[in-house]
């Protein structure tokens, strides 16, 4: 029996090779979609669970509560570890590490830039990394100890054994060595953080300039631990709620220990509670493919019905001679199966063949776990569940066709299936409206953010990370360059510019609410910043050599910290800052140092530029890689030993938006996918309908009907559904857009024109579409169909 | 002798926005076991849907319909199916063939959905395709045959489960004379054997090969005429 269902079908797809050939490729499209984003899925909810005893390990949080806002963040006092290992008998291991920076490396005379932070020594014991070389117990343990990544190694070595080497690091000040005592294998595919080497924390720790890490008032690297196998970390989370209040009087701080795995795409956190992150994003792509699936199948299901009247004869024919409805609901969801199964495919042929290019735009490194069974256990699960979505409702529809209808010569489609048809094109190209209006709205919400007034002028920015010799003789430097009258002008500060950097709670002033507390950023900068950043004064003026004392000892604040500190008391002058009084010498006008994700926050800006590192250059108009030239040459000529490197601030400042742009481009192909895979349909059900069609276009062109107005009569019944579905989609995507803008701090209105612009798009796709089957309908010699009849 | 089938005031209305027609009205007719018997009357009066219930196709709107000595005008589309299964077999003026299916595989049709065993169904298809003497074109489809040679396709598969009833709608309808004429000395055969056929037919030439003629006209049974009063 099934061997006859087979034969029907294959002899089927044979026949009909134009359906055959739309529903596979629809299928395929909507497969590979679905199959590109499940192995996305996949790789993000993998992330970082690739390690041993992961499932007890913890992220130590805080909970800043500053005014009416709770921030929440990684960041924790320098001395945190140990204490909490001392003070708790659960916590296993503990460790500190600090943030991702960028050192020169030496072995002989080969030099290499790398990437890679300091971090405490039971940190490997955490993060149970795979060893290549070395000893787990050993790697951290000695101030003069260092981790190498596998390709780390290699760059600098030229091999990955290289136990016992030893390796210069070159600093600004000093030049220090260590000891490679372990060698990490190449890391999981699915990690958050890449980076080529590890240092001891200590190392950091020790420098004079870090002695703020010893106090639990100050909070910058982040502190990480492992629980024995019978604590219960939600317990030990609200024992540890107090303990940066019991060692630092007045902080407001609440910590928590949060579980490590759920950090990646559960680390978002709003007003103190876990809301949102790149989960939204899993979601978000989950529905996408969910929807590109669905499309696909409601293009299979639009066409076998739409195919019902060449079939009915069939199912007629099968009843009569026999057939209950069970086995022909089986047979055609057979039918459906198979076809899945070869679109299936092909779908797998383009994943293969797109995931180069899905991976670039990703950022990741995903391959198809072709060895995994769950792979495929998934899969076969996608491919029922699209089988039977695709397959159910031709299967109940056809089968239930009254056997009567065999012997009528003539046949038309009930009305039910006739709107329930109108109903899946219009459900279709409701789903195309939403991605086509949301991808708009994404775009022009990027694009404002990219191109949006900074509070001062990102472009023209050069960025130059003063190490080496640079910073010492930053003077020289300087001097050299402004010179040449392409270079406009040059200052230097301890902060990027893009998200916070250093921050502190205690700032007092006269009058000041003892509950309150705000958190405000720290720039530490030297004279001409503001100039060379083009902000601009809302009262005061800049720093200046003549100004001498008053300079040093002032400040100037944003116009944010400017009414935090005057909320109290209108005439303020000044603040308590670390308990100096800085006189308030300028106002600036708000600017944007972090995402647009965020509200503007307080600054204080201060002139202190001793260990500023990053260097910011105003250059001219015109030939700017010949400027750039003329620097390197001053920067190589100072600081031989490192090399030269550079980068324009407005390319910095985008790649904060590298998430929003992943997903911007993700969403554009996704909604051409959709509308490539309606369209198909599309194309498939006006063939059909066309088809039906040729007696009464054989009648009124013999009664003289001219071929526009043949046209119009297949043209119309899609307009009006294309045109419902725009109005029903553009009212939902309204609303999901308003939601997804709500994660914006600053964010553009949803413009009325968005709707019009991609019902433009839709209909005039759709038309010619449509119009391209109905042209050739419209060509035929009534003759011929009319006799045929 | 007892009845293959018996209606007893049989009515069926078809319903459209605006109108109603009466298909069937008042039909009384009885089949024995064993008879050839031919209805026949005018485009329209309602022969072919008689057919299509008397092979449960279709339910009756009143009335009784006894069918082997059931009542069958209130079973379910399921009931009717599970009766219709090797008890009928249709044979079509359009033949009705899947276009699909190689002569042989629509032959072997009905036995699939009977469960016959495969060898058991080799047999019996082969069987009756070298009686309907078509065997050389088992492996053709549908359109590789003439009009006659798919017609005899047809009876093949009418008759491959050995049903008691064989139902044929204008079974000459679509052929020449010549080709008719053979599809009727088979049927006649059939009935020779014992299989009892109702025929629906225009023709009064196919009309004589049954021993009974049931004239409808607007959808009641105006005559029935015995093989000794055929006027034709």
């Amino acid at each position: 029996m099934y061997l006859n269902y087979l034969k029907i079908a294959i002899r089927g797809f044979a026949k009909h090779k134009l359906t055959f050939f739309i529903n596979l490729f629809g299928l395929a499209l909507g497969l590979w979609a679905a199959i590109s984003i499940g192995l996305w899925v996949r790789s993000e909810m993998n992330t970082d669970k690739d390690f041993a005893e992961i499932e007890s390990v913890y992220q130590i949080m805080e909970h800043q509560r500053y005014g009416a806002e709770v921030f929440t963040t990684t960041s924790t006092p320098g001395i945190l570890a140990n204490e909490l290992k001392e003070v708790y008998p659960e916590v296993e291991r503990a460790a500190t590490y600090a943030w991702i920076e960028s050192n020169l490396f030496a072995f002989e005379e080969n030099h290499v830039r790398l990437n890679g932070f300091y971090a405490g020594e039971d940190y490997l014991h955490i993060m149970q990394y795979e060893i290549l070389h070395g000893d787990r117990d050993k790697t951290l343990k000695d101030i003069s100890n260092m981790v190498l990544t596998a390709s780390a190694a290699v760059k600098l070595f030229g091999k990955t054994d290289v136990i016992g080497e030893t390796v210069v690091m070159k600093e600004t000040d000093v030049e220090s060595s260590f000891i490679v005592q372990a060698v990490l294998a190449p890391f999981p595919k699915d990690v958050s953080t890449e980076f080529e080497y590890i240092l001891p924390y200590q190392f950091m720790f020790d420098k004079p300039y870090n002695s703020w890490l010893k106090h639990w008032g100050n909070n910058g690297p982040s502190t990480i631990v492992k629980l024995n196998k019978e604590a219960d970390w939600e317990q030990f989370s609200a024992q540890i709620e107090d303990f940066i209040q019991e060692r630092n009087e007045g902080s407001h701080i609440k910590m928590f220990a949060y579980p490590k795995t759920a950090l990646y795409l559960r680390g978002k956190f709003t007003d103190g509670l876990q809301q949102g992150g790149r989960i939204e994003y899993v979601k978000l792509f989950s529905i996408i493919g969910l929807f590109v699936l669905i499309i696909a199948c409601i293009n299979f299901m639009n066409l076998s019905t739409a195919k019902s009247q060449k079939r009915a004869k069939e199912v007629g024919v099968r009843k009569a001679v026999g057939a209950e409805k069970g086995a022909l609901i089986n047979q055609f969801l057979i039918e459906s199966l198979l076809l899945t199964f070869f679109a299936c495919f092909f779908a797998l042929v383009l994943v293969q063949l797109t995931l180069p290019v899905f991976n670039t735009l990703t950022g990741k490194s995903m391959v198809v776990p072709y060895g995994e069974w769950n792979f495929w256990l998934q899969l076969v699960g996608v491919l029922v569940f699209t089988g039977l979505v695709a397959g159910s409702y031709p299967a109940f529809y056809l089968s239930a066709t009254k056997v009567v209808s065999v012997f009528r010569s003539y046949n038309k489609s009930g009305k039910g299936v006739v709107l329930a048809r109108k109903g899946l094109v219009t459900f279709q190209f409701i789903l195309a409206t939403i991605l086509i209006v949301s991808t708009v709205v994404v775009y022009q919400q990027i694009n404002f953010a990219l191109n949006q007034n900074l509070g001062y002028e990102k472009d023209q920015l050069l960025v130059i990370q003063l190490e080496g010799k640079l910073q010492d003789n930053y003077e020289v430097f300087k001097n050299r360059l402004v010179q040449n009258p392409k270079v406009l002008s040059m200052s230097r500060s301890t902060h990027s510019l893009l998200g916070r950097n250093s921050n502190t709670g205690g700032v007092n002033w006269e009058g000041k609410d003892p509950d309150f507390s705000a958190l405000f950023e720290i720039m530490r900068v030297d004279y001409d910043f503001v100039e060379t950043l083009g902000m601009t004064f809302y009262k005061g003026e800049d720093f200046s050599p003549e100004k001498g004392a008053d300079s040093v000892q002032g400040a100037i604040i944003n116009k944010r910290a400017y009414d935090l500190i005057t909320q109290d008391n209108p005439e303020a002058v000044s603040f308590v800052l670390h308990e100096e009084e800085r006189l308030i010498t300028g106002v600036l006008n708000d600017f944007h140092f972090q995402s647009f994700h965020q509200v503007m926050e307080p600054v204080i800006i201060l002139l202190e530029p001793t260990f500023a590192g990053n260097s910011y250059i105003k250059v001219g108009t015109g030939d700017i890689q010949e400027t750039i030239a003329f620097i390197r040459g001053v920067a190589e000529e100072i600081n031989p030993d490192f090399p030269f490197q550079y980068a324009f601030m407005d390319e910095n400042y985008a790649k904060m938006y590298k998430e929003d742009v992943k997903v911007r481009e993700l969403a554009k192909y996704f909604s051409i996918l959709t509308i490539l895979i309606s369209c198909l349909g599309l194309l498939g059900l006006s063939a059909h309908i066309a088809e039906q069609k040729t007696k009464e276009i054989g009648i009124r062109k013999v009664l003289g009907a001219s071929t526009l107005s043949i046209l119009h009569v297949i043209n119309k019944e899609f307009i009006a559904i294309v045109a419902l579905s725009i109005l029903v989609g553009s009212g939902l995507a309204y609303w999901f857009m308003q939601d997804w803008l709500a994660g914006y701090a600053f964010r553009i209105e949803f413009e009325w024109w968005f709707i019009p612009v991609a019902a433009t798009i839709i209909l005039s796709i759709a038309y010619l579409t449509v119009t391209l089957q109905a042209l050739k309908a419209a060509q035929i010699n009534p003759a011929t169909t009319l006799k045929s009849e | 002798m007892q009845n293959t089938i018996k209606t007893v005031n049989l009515k069926k209305l078809y319903t459209t926005e605006e109108v109603e027609t009466t298909a069937l009205d008042e039909i009384n007719i009885e089949i024995k076991k064993g008879e050839f018997v031919a209805i026949m009357g005018p485009s329209g009066c309602g022969k072919s849907t008689l057919l299509n219930i008397l092979g449960l196709l279709d339910n009756p709107d009143e009335g009784e319909y006894h069918f082997l000595e059931k009542e069958v005008a209130k079973f379910s589309e399921r009931q009717r199916s599970q009766l219709r299964k090797g008890n009928i077999g249709f044979v079509f003026q359009s033949f009705n063939l899947i276009d699909e299916l190689t002569c042989f595989e629509n032959v072997e049709l009905p036995l699939l959905y009977l469960k016959v065993p495969s060898d058991e169904r080799r047999r019996r298809v082969e069987e009756v395709l070298t009686r309907m003497n078509i065997m050389h074109r088992k492996d053709h489809f549908p359109q590789q045959l003439s009009g006659g040679q798919q017609q005899r396709v047809a009876i093949a598969r009418a008759i491959v489960a050995k049903p008691s009833v064989i139902l044929a709608d204008e079974p000459t309808g679509n052929l020449d004379s010549a080709n008719g004429e053979e599809v009727m000395r088979l049927l006649e055969e059939l009935n020779n054997e014992g299989t009892t056929i109702v025929m629906v037919t225009h023709s009064p030439h196919d009309a004589n090969y049954a021993h009974r003629i049931i004239n409808l006209f607007d959808g009641k049974v105006v005559t029935e005429n015995i093989k000794e009063q055929f006027h034709i």
